[in-house]
C-alpha cells in the first residue's frame, strides 16, 4: 500500500438535535487500501459517510481528501471520487443509459456513450441498459450504483454496503470486482458493509465504530491475529479430544458428540500444538476450522 | 290714435297664422331638399365620447336609401349613435307632425328660424323637438325628447354639397352607464371601485365626405 | 460550461416526466374547451354585456373574434396556470429528496448553488414554455377558429382597440405573464427544498396563492397594511397593458416587486438548500 493519506478525518463531530451522532472521530486511509468501515446499526457510518461526501455538514472536525480540505475543495474533491451511498435510487422514469448520463451531467462531467456502456459491462448489466430503473430488481440497481460510482474512473471510491440485495453469486462477482479495482486499477476503496465475511476478505485495513466513537482502527491481518480464536476441530474421539486440550488451554471446551467436533478456545501459536497433540494421541483429525474471526472480533468489540 | 282691442286681437290673430304657415313652409322647404336624395353613399369617420366607452376613431361606409333604410359598415368594430347621425331617419321631417315657429336665432354667423315640432303619429319615440333651420333650409341644429331615451342634440355643419348634405354631425345623448358583471372579467379591482353614476352624456361627431347621391343603391345593401 | 450542462441536464428532467406533458394536455383541454362554449354561447354572452350600448348605439362589426376569446381565456386561468407550474416546480428539489437521488447528484463536483441555480432556470423555462403554448393555443387557435378582428375588454370602462393595435398589447401582456408566473415558480421552489415530497410544495403553493389573493382583493381595512407586500396585488397588472392610457409607472412599479419577490424568494432558497443536511 501507499504512504500517501487519501482521506484524513480529524476529531469529527456530529449532533442531530440533543443526539450525538459522531463523537470525536478520527482516522485516516492510506492510498491502495481497501478500508472496512465497520459498525453495529445506528453507530454513525452512515453519517460519517455522509460527512466525507458533504452531504451532511459536520459540527467540528477536519475532513481531507487527496490532501485537500474537503470544505475548501469540495468540487476538486468529488472529481477524484466515485460514491455510492446507501440504497440506490434512480430517475425511475429513465433507462440505465439515461440514468448515468444525468446523473454525470447533473455533475457537470461529460462521459461518452462508450464509457457508459464500459461500466455496465463491468458491473454486470449488459442487456438490460435500455430498460427502465422501474423495472429493475434491487440487486441491479446495486449494480447500476456501482456504475454511476465508476463513471468517471475516480481514484478514490467509497462504497456504503455495495453487496445489498445481491444474490450469493453476485456478491462473490462484486467482491471480486471490488478487489480487481483495487489490485488491477489502483483504486483505493473505503466500504462499509454488514457481511463481515467479505470484509475479511477484501479490506486490508479497517475502522470498527461504535456510539459515533473509533473503538479500533489498524491492519486486519495484525487485529485478527492478536486475538484469540475458537477454533472447531473435527476428530474421532471427541472426549478424549477434550482431555489432551484442556491440557494446554484454561477456556471452556464444548463438544457435539452428533457431529464429532469439539470447540476450543486458543491463540495462534496454540492451533498447531493443539493438532500435534491430538494426532500424537492417535486421535484423527479430520478439520480444524477457525469460527468466523472478524465476526468473533467484532462481536466481542462491540 | 286710440288702441282698439278688437285690432291687436286680429294682429296678433293673423301673425300667428302667418307664424304658423311659416313653420310649415319652412319644414316643406326642408322636406323637399330631403326627397331629391333618393339615395346615397359616403364615407364617414365616427368618433365617440361617452366616459365609459373607449374606441378609437373609426372609418365606415353609410348608406342610405328612401324613405328610411340606412346602414353603416366600418372597419372592424364600430359604433353609431342610433339618433342623429342621418337627420333624413329622425322622421320629423314629414306631414304628421305639428310645427311651431318659435323665434329667429343667429347660429356662428348663420340666421336661422327656430321651429319646435311635436309628431302626431302616436307611436313615435320623439316627444318633442325643436329645429334650428336656415334660410335655405339647412339644419343646423335639433334638440329631441324622446319616450324612453332621454333627450339628444345634434348640431350640423355643412360645406356647399348641392344636396344639402352636412359634413359633420355632432350629437350629444343621454346613456345609461352599463353594468359590467365582475364574473365576465374576474377583474377584482373593480369590486372595490365605487359605481358612477347611473345616467351620463355620450357625445359623438361624425364627418361626412365623399359623398355619391342617387347612384340607385340596391336593397341588398342593406341586409 | 458546467452551468449550461447542468440547466440542460435539468431540463432534459423536467421534459422526460409525464407530468410535464400532462400540464401541456390539460391547457390544450381547457383552452378547447372554453373555445368551443364561447362558440356556442359567445354571442350571448357578449350582447348581455353590451345591452347598455345597443340602446343608445347601431353596431357594425363582430366582435367575437380569436381575440376576445383569448382575452377571456387569459381573465380564466388565473387558478391553472400557476397550479400547472406549481405542479411541476414543487417536484425539482422535493422530487429529488424523495427519490434518492441527492446521494448521487449532489455527491458531483459541482456546487449546490450551481444546481440549484440550473434547476431554477430550468423552472422558469418551463414556465416560460406553458405561457408560450398558453398565447399560441390560445391566440393562434382561436384567430383561426374565430377570425380576428377589434376587440373589446370590459375593464372599468368598455375599451375597444382595432385590430392593429391589439397583437403588441398581448405580447407584452403574456410577458408580464410570465413574470407572474416565475414568481409562482419561486414560491414553489422555495416550498420544494423545505420539503421531501412534492405534494406539500404543490399544496402549499396553491394555498399561499388563494390566501393572497383574498387579502389582495377584499375591501377590508386590516388587509390594507400587508397589500403592498403581497405579490398577488400586481400579478393581474398585465391587464393594465389593455386600458386605453396605459399607466407604464404603475406597471414598471408592479414588475420590480414581482422581481423582488423573486429574487428574495430565490434567495432564501439558496441559503436553506446550501445548509440542508441531506438525510434522504
Amino acid at each position: 500500500m501507499g504512504d500517501q493519506q487519501i482521506i484524513e478525518v480529524s476529531k469529527l463531530y456530529k449532533t442531530f438535535g440533543r443526539t450525538t451522532v459522531v463523537n470525536n472521530l478520527s482516522f485516516h486511509v492510506m492510498q491502495g487500501d481497501i478500508y472496512g468501515f465497520l459498525g453495529p446499526n445506528g453507530a454513525g457510518k452512515s453519517t460519517t459517510l455522509r460527512m466525507l461526501v458533504s452531504l451532511i455538514k459536520p459540527d467540528s472536525g477536519d475532513i481531507s481528501i487527496i490532501g485537500k480540505d474537503l470544505h475548501k475543495n469540495r468540487p476538486e474533491i468529488m472529481r477524484s471520487c466515485g460514491i455510492l451511498i446507501e440504497r440506490p435510487d434512480f430517475y425511475k422514469y429513465l433507462n440505465a443509459i439515461d440514468n448515468l448520463k444525468v446523473i454525470s451531467n447533473s455533475g457537470g462531467v461529460c462521459v461518452s456513450r462508450r464509457r457508459i456502456h464500459e461500466v455496465i459491462e463491468m458491473v454486470g448489466l449488459t442487456g438490460h441498459e435500455h430498460k427502465k430503473v422501474k423495472t429493475y430488481s434491487q440487486g441491479m440497481k446495486q449494480r447500476l450504483g456501482l456504475a454511476q460510482a465508476l463513471l468517471h474512473n475516480p481514484a478514490l471510491l467509497l462504497l456504503d454496503e455495495p453487496s445489498n440485495g445481491l444474490d450469493p453469486q453476485g456478491i462473490r462477482e462484486m467482491r471480486e470486482l471490488i478487489i480487481s479495482l483495487n489490485k488491477v486499477h489502483g483504486k483505493t476503496i473505503l466500504l462499509s458493509s454488514h457481511l463481515l465475511y467479505e470484509i475479511e476478505l477484501m479490506a486490508n485495513r479497517m475502522l470498527i465504530i461504535n456510539k459515533g466513537a473509533s473503538v479500533v482502527e489498524g491492519d486486519v491481518f495484525e487485529l485478527l491475529n492478536q486475538g484469540i480464536y475458537r477454533v472447531n476441530f473435527n476428530v474421532s474421539d471427541v472426549i478424549k479430544a477434550k482431555e489432551l486440550l484442556s491440557r494446554i488451554t484454561n477456556e471452556p471446551i464444548t463438544t457435539d458428540q452428533a457431529t464429532q467436533t469439539i470447540t476450543a478456545t486458543l491463540s495462534n501459536h496454540q492451533i498447531p500444538v493443539a493438532n500435534q497433540l491430538l494426532v500424537e494421541h492417535q486421535i484423527d483429525v479430520h478439520a480444524i476450522k477457525p469460527l468466523r474471526a472478524l465476526e468473533e472480533y467484532f462481536l466481542s468489540l462491540t | 290714435m286710440k288702441k282698439h282691442p278688437l285690432s291687436l286681437f286680429l294682429f296678433f290673430l293673423t301673425l300667428s297664422a302667418w307664424a304658423q304657415q311659416d313653420a310649415n313652409t319652412i319644414l316643406t322647404g326642408v322636406r323637399t331638399n330631403f326627397l331629391k336624395v333618393k339615395d346615397y353613399t359616403a364615407d364617414a369617420e365616427i368618433k365617440v365620447d361617452v366616459d365609459f366607452v373607449k374606441i378609437p376613431i373609426k372609418k365606415a361606409k353609410v348608406y342610405y336609401k328612401q324613405p328610411d333604410k340606412f346602414r353603416f359598415k366600418a372597419e372592424g368594430f364600430a359604433l353609431l349613435p342610433k339618433r342623429g347621425a342621418n337627420l333624413f331617419t329622425v322622421n320629423l321631417i314629414n306631414d304628421n307632425v305639428t310645427a311651431i315657429y318659435i323665434k329667429q336665432e343667429v347660429i356662428g354667423n348663420i340666421t336661422t328660424d327656430v321651429i319646435k315640432v311635436i309628431p302626431l303619429d302616436p307611436n313615435s319615440d320623439i316627444i318633442l323637438s325643436t329645429l334650428w333651420i336656415s334660410r335655405d333650409y339647412k339644419v343646423y341644429k335639433l334638440e329631441s325628447t324622446t319616450k324612453n331615451q332621454g333627450t339628444f342634440s345634434a348640431r350640423f355643419q355643412y360645406t356647399n354639397h348641392p344636396n344639402n348634405l352636412p359634413a359633420q354631425v355632432e350629437i350629444t345623448f343621454d346613456i345609461q352607464k352599463a353594468e359590467i358583471p365582475v364574473g365576465f372579467t374576474l377583474d377584482m379591482e373593480s369590486l372595490n371601485k365605487k359605481s358612477q353614476s347611473k345616467n351620463t352624456t355620450g357625445k359623438a361627431t361624425v364627418k361626412y365626405s365623399g359623398y355619391l347621391v342617387n347612384t340607385g343603391l340596391s336593397d341588398a345593401v342593406f341586409k | 460550461m458546467t452551468f449550461i450542462l447542468t440547466t440542460k441536464t435539468e431540463l432534459y428532467k423536467i421534459f422526460s416526466r409525464p407530468r410535464t406533458y400532462i400540464a401541456y394536455a390539460a391547457i390544450l383541454i381547457i383552452i378547447l374547451a372554453i373555445q368551443f362554449a364561447i362558440y356556442a354561447d359567445g354571442q350571448k354572452l357578449l350582447d348581455f354585456t353590451t345591452q347598455n350600448l345597443r340602446e343608445s348605439f347601431d353596431f357594425s362589426g363582430n366582435l367575437l373574434n380569436g381575440y376576445f376569446i383569448s382575452y377571456l381565456i387569459l381573465n380564466a386561468l388565473w387558478v391553472h396556470i400557476p397550479l400547472l407550474v406549481a405542479l411541476v416546480v414543487g417536484d425539482l428539489l422535493a422530487g429529488e429528496a424523495n427519490m434518492g437521488t441527492f446521494r448521487f447528484i449532489l455527491t458531483k463536483p459541482v456546487s449546490r448553488i450551481t444546481l440549484c441555480t440550473s434547476k431554477f432556470i430550468a423552472a422558469i423555462l418551463y414556465s416560460a414554455s406553458l405561457i408560450i403554448l398558453l398565447g399560441i393555443l390560445s391566440l393562434a387557435l382561436g384567430v383561426l377558429l374565430f377570425g380576428s378582428g377589434d376587440l373589446i375588454v370590459l375593464r372599468d370602462t368598455i375599451n375597444i382597440f382595432s385590430e392593429d393595435d391589439i397583437l403588441w398589447r398581448f405580447i407584452l401582456a403574456f410577458a408580464y405573464g410570465l413574470l407572474g408566473m416565475c414568481v409562482v415558480a419561486a414560491l414553489s421552489f422555495f416550498l420544494s427544498a423545505l420539503s421531501d415530497n412534492s405534494i406539500g410544495p404543490i399544496i402549499g403553493t396553491m394555498t399561499i396563492i388563494i390566501a393572497c389573493t383574498i387579502f389582495s382583493s377584499l375591501d377590508v381595512s386590516i388587509f390594507h397594511y400587508v397589500r403592498p407586500f403581497l405579490f398577488t396585488t400586481y400579478i393581474t397588472e398585465w391587464r393594465s397593458f389593455f386600458d386605453y392610457q396605459i399607466d407604464y409607472q404603475k406597471i414598471t412599479k408592479a414588475s420590480l416587486v414581482l422581481l423582488a419577490h423573486i429574487v428574495i424568494l430565490f434567495s432564501f432558497t439558496i441559503y436553506y438548500f446550501n445548509k440542508k443536511d441531506i438525510l434522504s
